[in-house]
């Protein structure tokens, strides 16, 4: 498809026989979204760029001027065009939805999402080989993406095909991790965990210091790396990860306190809750 | 020969003058002695042979070598990689098959001193049984149309006069003498060439829809990284012809106005970049590549970028991305390269073959070019041809050739006599191909044709099968490669073909049920449609094929537990046919798990003790008497 | 349309009834966990409401390595994508003044964002019983 220049003004295009609205750049999977029809997905997330690798969200795509060819798009990766027309459950997009949570249920019989998907689908139990010694891992690739985005690319996909896993090349834990927990928190499935005792982080073997409140000494909830790294990354001062929020909530309610109290006694104007952010 | 450290060609006037002037020199009169140096022949042994010719030659009388006027070449691949290492005798043509440097004396002074012809080292027919003498006389070259591979063998590809001499850069110079992009375009549009990667897809308006993207600067990719499994023609042509390539490439960017280009080659073929650098390093050095090309205003060069080592990296989109240093991996193509792909800029990817016609073309003229094939596959394609033929390796033919002349033609008919030896399928498209019936020998392949019977032309591959060949197994084995090496980034590729390939397995192992061969079936269909890229969506064609052309073969294993083809080790028994053994013990020998029994002597025979019997093999391959039967 | 949280804490009188009426419109069954709004004792009866200031210039979305803070520009509220948080906890810690709160029960950072959504009206505003939190509304984009 090459690109069509559709300006700015939002369009309508139908999806599931409904009218619906969509702007200009956004993809199929998000205008079904906003219009409240539902497509399951599994490898989408809204902080990382689309990969259309689970295959969960393919939907039927067609226009009046394709006399009758139909396509099997991904929704998330499918630009929104006018005049589309749209089936999200369709014999062909139910048939393929089907197999991939069949597939992925062989692959994480335990995942309860997966179970779940997989049987709002009509798969109560997969019909094909279970995997020997299965985990919950789905290999969407969200804790890869979110990674190399929004922390250090310190875990990646190693090897090919059905010995596909998340790691790092050389095995063992990844020397760049910095311990954000970001990918546990995307991953869709449960199979990323990570532990914290104390003042110690522990994800992907390996552990933590958590940074701690220049005040009171109790730890923050990012480690002494992230603390570092968002410094570098956001460009921002140290002194942004330096203390606690009770600390800094404390202090802050104090400084108002006194102002409230001057106030009272008609010393000074009143306090501006409108001021910059950034430190004090 | 003429130096190729010389100084540029300052104009398309110079150019020419120098390519006339070329061929009234005396190189253009020598005589050749041609050796192949192709990646085949010099595993056979082809550099001792050209080392012992050098030697020989350089040892022969000076007035003498001046009087035979006399070169030696090291030349790509002949394509006949079987018969290697191959010497001609150009221009008499006079080809010598399987010359070992023990046969380097005699082939010079009989041979090229003595003008004779060595007999013992000609080809001989397999039909008539008698020698060949000539070059263009061989089956497997007189029924081939070279146009892609028509310098390959002829020349030294390291050497840019001998490319020059062949009217090499001829087309660049007519180009740059006064067409203008558009008309170059136009030209290719109407020379209707479909890409010979894989997909067939027009190659005009592949070029068409680059130039008329937004954005700049475009780029031009030559995709070299051929991975399937026994082919070998882009190869072939980056080694044999490395100047067609660079000159095909220089005239798209001509037409596309785009200065950069980059070849991207696969990992396992050294020799193919060494070649490629050397011309390029030639190519600039004399003004034909690079800043002002011919003194012109068109300024174009050429990077090469080594493969990635994985197969998967030979799709586009994930050739884009190890191109840029990423992971190879492809990404779902709803907005094409020639919009948004290399670096998100309007890109133009064609593979190494289809960039050698370019020139052919635009020398021939487009009308030349659409005259020759069918109505919608346009040109010649080249095969690599392998299996049970008596001929294997590159055959070039015109598109519409049917499978049978192919096979029986150029291939010379089926390796093995007997029924077992009979033609069974034909596997073409690579490992994400489809195998075809005996009853589809008539079919004239071309794009379409191959894809309408359930196959593919993919990048040219052909395996030829007779009856020694299982089906189920054939497609299990295609399922393996697939599995191993799909990227696994997608759901359907990556879980999809390996359950495929367990089902597949459990049937060759005769615990296949009728509900497999559904659920198979079922699961190719969605594995075909639910895939991110081509890998994954062809990769369910060797089960679809060999389900819609051999169906009772897997019926067989499944119902009757047995395979037909007397393949699958988990269906078969090996037994001594008593009447025929003659107690040679040949097999007694020869079995590794100490499964047979009998005392080697005359009149004696042996007993397979099937419990311990390994099936593999070992005692039927040794017994000269066929007396181990498999059932 | 701009909103503005007044404040004044010399009227507050500590009765939290800010902070129930947050954990009522925000959190299941009005958990003290899902309320944005805390009060803070400062002295022998005073106290100090604590809620998101909407800053300008705000550390939280300066913090944030996925974008997923912004400020709507029409009402100069600072809001979180939590489709797009990654629960990194960057704005917690950063935010001045401590007004960035993360619900562990449901694995949310939250923070006070006007009631966007939620009857676009404070509700904590709405049920102060001295005035002591009020709300502005301020048509032209008046430089804060």
């Amino acid at each position: 498809m090459s690109e069509v220049n559709l300006g700015d003004a939002p369009f309508t295009m139908t999806i599931d026989g409904k009218r619906v609205e969509a702007r200009p750049g956004e993809m199929v999977l998000a205008a079904a979204k906003r219009a409240g029809i539902a497509i399951p997905t599994l490898c989408e997330h809204k902080a990382v760029e689309s990969f259309g690798s689970c295959r969960l969200c393919m939907v039927e795509v067609t226009k009046a001027a394709w006399k009758g060819w139909k396509g099997l798009m991904t929704a998330c990766l499918y630009p929104a065009a006018p005049d589309l027309i749209i089936e999200t459950q369709s014999e062909r997009v139910l048939h393929v939805r089907r197999n991939v949570l069949d597939l992925l249920l062989a692959r994480c019989p335990d995942s309860t999402l997966i179970q779940r998907l997989a049987a709002e689908h009509g798969v109560q139990q997969t019909s094909f080989s279970v995997r020997e010694q299965p985990d919950l891992c789905i290999l969407c690739g969200l804790c890869v993406r979110i990674c190399e985005s929004a922390a250090t690319s310190a875990i990646s996909t190693v090897k090919r095909g059905h010995h596909r896993e998340i790691g790092t090349p050389w095995g063992g834990p990844p020397p760049a991790c910095i311990g954000c927990l970001a990918c546990a928190h995307v991953c869709p499935t449960g199979h990323i965990t990570f532990e914290e005792h104390g003042a110690t982080r522990a994800i992907w073997g390996r552990s933590f210091e958590l940074q701690r409140c220049a005040e009171c000494g109790a730890p923050l909830p990012i480690t002494v790396e992230q603390a570092s790294f968002l410094v570098e990354r956001q460009a921002l001062d140290a002194s942004y990860f330096s203390r606690c929020e009770s600390c800094q909530r404390r202090a802050t309610a104090q400084t108002f306190g006194r102002l409230a109290r001057w106030q009272k006694l008609g010393l000074t104007q009143e306090p501006d809750a409108r001021q910059e952010g950034g430190k004090r | 020969m003429a130096e190729t450290a010389q100084a540029r060609f300052a104009s398309v006037e110079a150019f020419l003058r120098h390519a006339a002037l070329l061929k009234t020199s005396p190189e253009a009169t020598q005589r050749r002695v041609l050796v192949c140096l192709g990646t085949g022949c010099m595993a056979s042994g082809a550099r001792e042979v050209a080392a012992a010719l050098e030697r020989a030659l350089a040892a022969l009388p000076a007035e003498r070598r001046v009087a035979l006027n006399l070169c030696m070449k090291k030349t790509g691949c002949h394509g006949f990689c079987e018969k290697g290492p191959l010497v001609v005798l150009w221009p008499e043509a006079t080809f010598y098959k399987g010359v070992k440097p023990k046969d380097v004396p005699e082939l010079v002074e009989r041979g090229i001193v003595g003008g004779e012809v060595i007999e013992r080292l000609l080809y001989v027919d397999p039909k008539t049984g008698k020698p060949v003498e000539k070059y263009g006389a061989i089956d497997f070259y007189a029924r081939q149309t070279r146009i892609a591979m028509r310098n390959i063998g002829l020349m030294d590809p390291a050497n840019l006069d001998d490319y020059l001499l062949r009217d090499g850069y001829q087309a660049l110079a007519k180009v740059l003498a006064g067409w203008s992009p558009e008309q170059v375009l136009k030209e290719i549009e109407q020379a209707k060439l479909r890409g010979r990667g894989g997909g067939g897809f027009d190659a005009g308006r592949k070029w068409r829809s680059c130039k008329s993207a937004k954005g700049t600067p475009r780029y031009l990719i030559c995709n070299g990284d051929e991975g399937d499994p026994g082919a070998f023609m882009d190869r072939s042509l980056m080694e044999g012809d490395p100047h067609g390539v660079i000159e095909g490439m220089a005239i798209a960017a001509f037409a596309l106005e785009t200065r950069e280009g980059t070849i991207y080659v696969r990992q396992e073929y050294p020799l193919a970049v060494e070649h490629l650098e050397r011309a390029i390093a030639d190519a600039r050095a004399r003004g034909l590549l690079g800043e002002r090309i011919l003194g012109t205003d068109f300024s174009f060069d050429i990077q090469i970028a080594r493969g990635g080592g994985a197969f998967v990296c030979g799709e586009s989109s994930a050739l884009m991305r190890s191109v840029e240093g990423k992971v190879g991996e492809p990404r779902a193509k709803y907005v094409h390269a020639t919009d948004k792909g290399l670096w998100d800029k309007p890109t133009v990817l064609n593979n190494v073959e289809t960039f050698v016609n370019v020139p052919r073309i635009v020398e021939k003229g487009a009308a030349w070019y659409a005259s020759i094939g069918t109505a919608r596959s346009k040109g010649t394609k080249a095969f690599a041809l392998t299996g049970k033929v008596k001929n294997t390796g590159l055959v070039e033919v015109e598109m519409g050739t049917s499978l049978r002349e192919i096979i029986f033609g150029a291939g010379g008919g089926m390796l093995v006599d007997g029924p077992k030896g009979a033609f069974k399928a034909v596997q073409t498209g690579g490992p994400s191909g489809g195998c075809l019936p005996e009853s589809l020998l008539d079919l004239p392949v071309d794009f379409d044709s191959l894809t309408d019977a359930g196959s593919m032309m993919g990048s040219g591959g052909m395996i030829v099968m007779d009856h020694s060949t299982c089906m189920v197994d054939v497609a299990r084995y295609f399922l393996s490669f697939l599995t191993d090496e799909s990227c696994g980034k997608c759901v359907p590729c990556r879980e999809g073909l390996y359950q495929m390939y367990r089902i597949l397995s459990r049937i060759a192992e005769g615990q296949g049920t009728e509900a497999d061969l559904a659920k198979i079936e079922d699961l190719s269909q969605a594995v075909a449609v639910g895939s991110l890229c081509a890998l994954g969506k062809s990769g369910p064609t060797p089960v679809l094929s060999t389900l819609r052309y051999f169906r009772h073969e897997y019926e067989a294993h499944i119902k009757e537990k047995r395979c037909p083809a007397g393949v699958c080790k988990a269906l078969i028994t090996y037994s001594i046919d008593t009447s025929a053994c003659d107690g040679c013990g040949a097999c007694l020998a020869a079995c590794a798990s100490d499964a047979i029994t009998g005392t080697p002597k005359k009149g004696e025979t042996f007993q397979i003790n099937t419990l311990q019997c390994d099936k593999c093999g070992a005692c039927a391959a040794v017994c000269k008497r066929g007396a181990v039967a498999i059932s | 349309m701009i909103l503005r949280l007044v404040v004044k804490p010399q009227e507050c009188i500590g009765c939290r009834a800010c902070e129930m009426a947050c954990a009522f419109t925000h959190g299941k069954d009005g958990q003290p966990a899902a309320s944005r709004c805390q009060t803070m004792t400062v002295g022998k009866d005073e106290y100090v409401p604590m809620m998101c200031l909407q800053c300008d210039h705000a550390a939280c979305v300066q913090s944030c390595p996925v974008s997923a803070i912004t400020m709507n520009p029409a009402t100069r509220t600072v809001l979180v994508d939590h489709e797009r948080c990654i629960r990194c906890m960057a704005c917690v810690v950063a935010c001045p003044f401590g007004n960035m709160h993360f619900d562990p029960s449901r694995t949310l950072i939250h923070k006070c964002d006007l009631c966007a959504g939620c009857g676009d009206y404070p509700r904590c505003a709405m049920f102060c019983p001295t005035k002591c939190l009020t709300v502005e509304r301020v048509t032209e984009s008046s430089p804060a």
